[in-house]
């Protein structure tokens, strides 16, 4: 099945959906969709949880860049999740000599739908998104928009789980407009393939996670552990370079906290996020 | 808003290869203008060069003048020529006048044996008396500070074919050595490009249409190793590619694959600072 992701090259202005907007999933790694509780992560998990939820994120990356999404969602046996998300950058435009002419926007984001039904210990995921990308500048402009596809599913047993998830399946198309010629253009999703796991030993959380896109891989390893109300949370992803996260969570009620801050090679990001649970 | 080069003079001296086949000089414009007779000079004052006229230049042209050619000159694509054979390649001066005869910019650079060549030791002279060079003694005095004059000019001494001196940054110009570097040719294109405010041109970066993005930095300092890399990111990390030597990039990948459009993080690391910025690319096919 991997080699499909290999025949794939391209990442397109989609590239954002590599960014898991879940302050807590991230210190566990992009693909850690089993410890997620972002319902379009991994909606297969969710349904092992009874109840309503919702989490509002707002993530900060490098000068200019703002990711915000929402996601709310209903389970039991059966779970369904609506999930927004707009990944926002402001670049300044500027001619071949050096001469600032104004503002690049660049807007993606998605509006997806999910659902997951559970049988016993395992649960499977289904769920789709509708995206769209816009870049615009008084010299050209690109915009693109498809119709993606997420599948999963979860295990979980005792201590231990395990789930994968197959992410942006499908495809999407676009036009690009140059000095007022318009051409149709190719997107390639950027389609992944992700393996996670967890175990829990003695209240201390272990988490890990592997993804696999077009030649290449991303490994990543975290440690929560609880400090009566506070969550601690470490980990680290490798890709090529190994990236620090660290990372916490404070529980009160309902109300959950999180709070995530990852080193990349060219900035660092921060990740907060606030969720809430309810049981009928 | 317009970008400010700062110690700059209109035209500057970016490039010189002593030892090709044949020798040329590149020059890069910082203003807009006519520069029809302007004249470039080389060590005993001899005049290579007057510039045809008109010679209507903008900014951020290069100008290139290959010796050893009787051809006519190329004005539509900036390249000049002339019947002298080469320039000197031991030690030298080279200057560029307006027409007054106003010196605009100059360079001087030599292979450092301890001997300086009395014809561009003279010359050193003069390019000292118009304020063009901040380093070494006031006057060159023949058999006697040979080696302080040698060692105040840019460093030639493991000159070859296929080797320049050029500046760090494209017309940035404080009349010193420390503009200057040895190394591989780099012709008609600038290594890194000088601004007061950090950031690529064009933006966005048009594949198809044009042929490359530049990178405009503000900290020559920071420039003043020989080692350095630039690295392009996609917004979530992954590295695209990497170059070394240039401060251009042509939009591809490691494979050589021009990029998708989209926002890219580029990241430029020398021996002491690392600057970084947004770039902005639009594929007319993906």
């Amino acid at each position: 099945m991997i080699l499909i992701f290999f025949l794939f090259s391209g990442i397109s202005d989609f590239d954002f959906l590599r960014i898991n907007p879940s302050a807590r999933c991230g210190v566990f790694g992009s693909g850690a969709g089993v410890l997620d509780e972002f319902f379009n992560s991994n909606a297969s998990k969710i349904v092992f949880k009874k109840g309503f939820g919702a989490t509002i994120s707002q993530g900060s990356y490098f000068e200019g860049i703002t990711d915000t999404s929402f996601d709310l969602y209903y389970s039991k046996k059966f779970g369904i999740g609506v999930s927004y998300r707009s990944f926002g950058i402001t670049d300044t435009e500027v001619d071949f000599d050096g001469n600032i002419k104004g503002d690049i926007t660049n807007k993606s984001g998605y509006l997806a739908t999910d659902f997951a039904y559970r049988i016993k210990n395992t649960s499977f995921s289904f769920g789709f998104k509708t995206i769209t990308s816009n870049i615009n500048s008084s010299r050209a402009s690109f915009e693109a928009g498809g119709l993606l596809f997420d599948l999963g599913s979860f295990y979980m047993r005792d201590i231990t789980t395990f789930g994968f998830a197959v992410r942006n399946i499908g495809s999407a198309n676009g036009s690009v407009n140059i000095s007022g010629n318009t051409s149709s253009v190719n997107i390639t999703p950027p389609l992944e393939f992700d393996i996670s796991g967890s175990f829990n030993i003695r209240d201390v959380l272990f988490g890990y996670s592997a993804v696999f896109f077009e030649s290449s891989y991303r490994l990543a390893a975290g440690v929560e552990i609880p400090v009566k109300f506070l969550f601690l949370r470490l980990g680290a992803d490798y890709q090529k370079l190994l990236y620090p996260v660290s990372g916490f969570g404070v529980y009160y009620r309902n109300l959950r906290f999180d709070y995530q801050f990852k080193m990349l090679e060219f900035t660092s990001y921060s990740i907060f996020s606030l969720s809430f649970h309810f049981i009928p | 808003m317009i970008f400010t080069i700062l110690f700059a003079a209109k035209i500057v001296i970016n490039e010189v290869a002593p030892r090709d086949s044949p020798d040329w000089i590149e020059f890069y414009v910082n203003e807009d203008g006519d520069y029809g007779g302007y004249r470039v000079y080389e060590a005993s004052n001899t005049l290579i060069k007057t510039f045809p006229s008109p010679f209507n230049l903008k900014k951020g042209d290069f100008v290139i003048l290959v010796f050893n050619s009787n051809s006519p000159d190329d004005i539509q694509n900036k390249i000049l020529y002339t019947s002298d054979s080469g320039l000197t390649a031991t030690d030298n001066i080279i200057s560029i006048l307006d027409p007054s005869g106003s010196w605009i910019d100059a360079v001087g650079f030599s292979n450092r044996d301890g001997d300086m060549s009395a014809t561009s030791g003279g010359y050193y002279n003069n390019m000292k008396q118009n304020n063009m060079w901040k380093e070494g003694p006031a006057s060159f005095i023949n058999g006697t500070n040979d080696a302080e004059v040698e060692n105040s000019l840019v460093d030639w001494s493991k000159g070859s074919s296929g080797k320049s001196i050029s500046r760090k940054l494209a017309g940035y110009d404080t009349d010193s050595v420390s503009d200057w570097i040895f190394g591989a040719q780099t012709k008609g294109l600038a290594v890194f490009y000088f601004a007061d405010t950090p950031r690529t041109a064009p933006n966005p970066f048009i594949i198809g249409k044009d042929s490359y993005v530049k990178f405009l930095v503000n900290d020559p300092d920071a420039l003043s190793s020989n080692f350095y890399k630039l690295r392009i990111f996609t917004i979530s990390g992954i590295l695209v590619n990497e170059i070394s030597g240039s401060g251009i990039w042509d939009g591809k990948d490691f494979s050589g694959n021009y990029v998708p459009s989209g926002t890219y993080i580029y990241l430029i690391e020398t021996s002491s600072r690392r600057l970084k910025g947004k770039l902005t690319v639009i594929n007319p096919s993906q």
